[in-house]
């Protein structure tokens, strides 16, 4: 049931992920990509350089470029400021890598307290003859 | 057990001590110098805006110069660059006059260049690298060196006439 579950899942999931990349929307991308003068995602902006990135954007999509394509365009001119979360390749991976080892380290010390606390009244007792 | 749990409570002392190490170096970077009038300008060596070559401030020190900050988005910018122009060909020989495009598109920079027909070399600082070393608040921001590489005036904002701009390359002269 489980795997029958898992699977339906990653079937919904990685047609419409593959569609994204191939087909990105202008609102998904305005909302992946910063404005470099005002730091907020592009949609959320109206500054001069985020009107001109939209306009890029919008004739990216309709020369059919994917979406890494576009960001690549952008990350070459203005550099990876200009993305709204990090890479998930290379250092930037660590990003996304540590908040997770972070909160299962984070698990894992206070499991092994848990365990020493409740542990530690039981052996502390007086034994009875 | 207890060299253990003293190797913990120095780790955590350590990691403590880096955060607060971190905090510290972020508030001195922070404070760190940005070009301003009095003090010898910030260098720079940026690829030109063609990448055939490369602008360094370094290769100019012993004449005068004007900076300019601009991009083709900024509307002050496209009113002022005629008169940088005119002024870079009156002085020529005697002030070095460099524009630095930054956070802009490289291809409309390049348009923006010839529409107005600037002779002077133009850095691209697509990226925004100087952004922030050299404090700039917006565009256009113009800076005025003398031949000792100290920055001896600064405009921030559109220099809109041609008096204002020869007062500001005189205190460059002397």
């Amino acid at each position: 049931m489980r795997t029958l579950l898992a699977l339906t899942l990653a079937l919904a999931v990685v047609p419409s992920a593959f569609a994204s990349e191939q087909h990105p929307t202008q609102a998904e991308l305005e909302g992946e990509l910063v404005c470099p003068t005002c730091k907020s995602t592009l949609d959320q902006s109206n500054a001069p350089i985020a009107l001109r990135m939209k306009q890029f954007v919008r004739s990216r999509i309709a020369a059919g470029d994917a979406k890494s394509e576009i960001k690549e365009q952008l990350v070459a001119q203005f550099g990876k400021g200009v993305l709204a979360a990090p890479e998930q390749r290379g250092f930037d991976l660590l990003a996304w890598v540590l908040p997770i080892v972070g909160l299962l380290g984070g698990a894992a010390v206070l499991a092994v307290l848990a365990w020493r606390w409740t542990r530690r009244p039981e052996d502390e007792l007086p034994l009875l003859e | 057990m207890r060299p253990l749990k003293i190797a913990a409570q120095l780790g955590a002392l350590a990691l403590v001590l880096g955060l607060l190490g971190l905090l510290v170096w972020k508030i001195a970077s922070d404070d760190a110098p940005v070009a301003s009038v009095g003090k010898p300008v910030p260098r720079f060596d940026l690829p030109t805006l063609s990448g055939d070559g490369r602008v360094a401030v370094a290769d100019h020190i012993g004449k005068p110069m004007v900076i300019n900050f601009w991009a083709t988005w900024c509307v002050p910018c496209r009113r002022e660059a005629p008169l940088l122009e005119r002024a870079a060909k009156r002085y020529d020989d005697r002030v070095v006059f460099i524009g630095v495009d930054v956070r802009d598109f490289n291809g409309d920079a390049k348009k923006f260049v010839a529409d107005y027909g600037i002779t002077y070399p133009i850095a691209y600082d697509g990226p925004g690298k100087l952004w922030e070393p050299w404090g700039i608040t917006g565009l256009p921001e113009t800076f005025f060196v003398d031949r000792g590489g100290t920055i001896v005036a600064h405009k921030i904002g559109e220099i809109s006439e041609e008096t204002e701009l020869d007062e500001a390359i005189r205190k460059t002269l002397s």
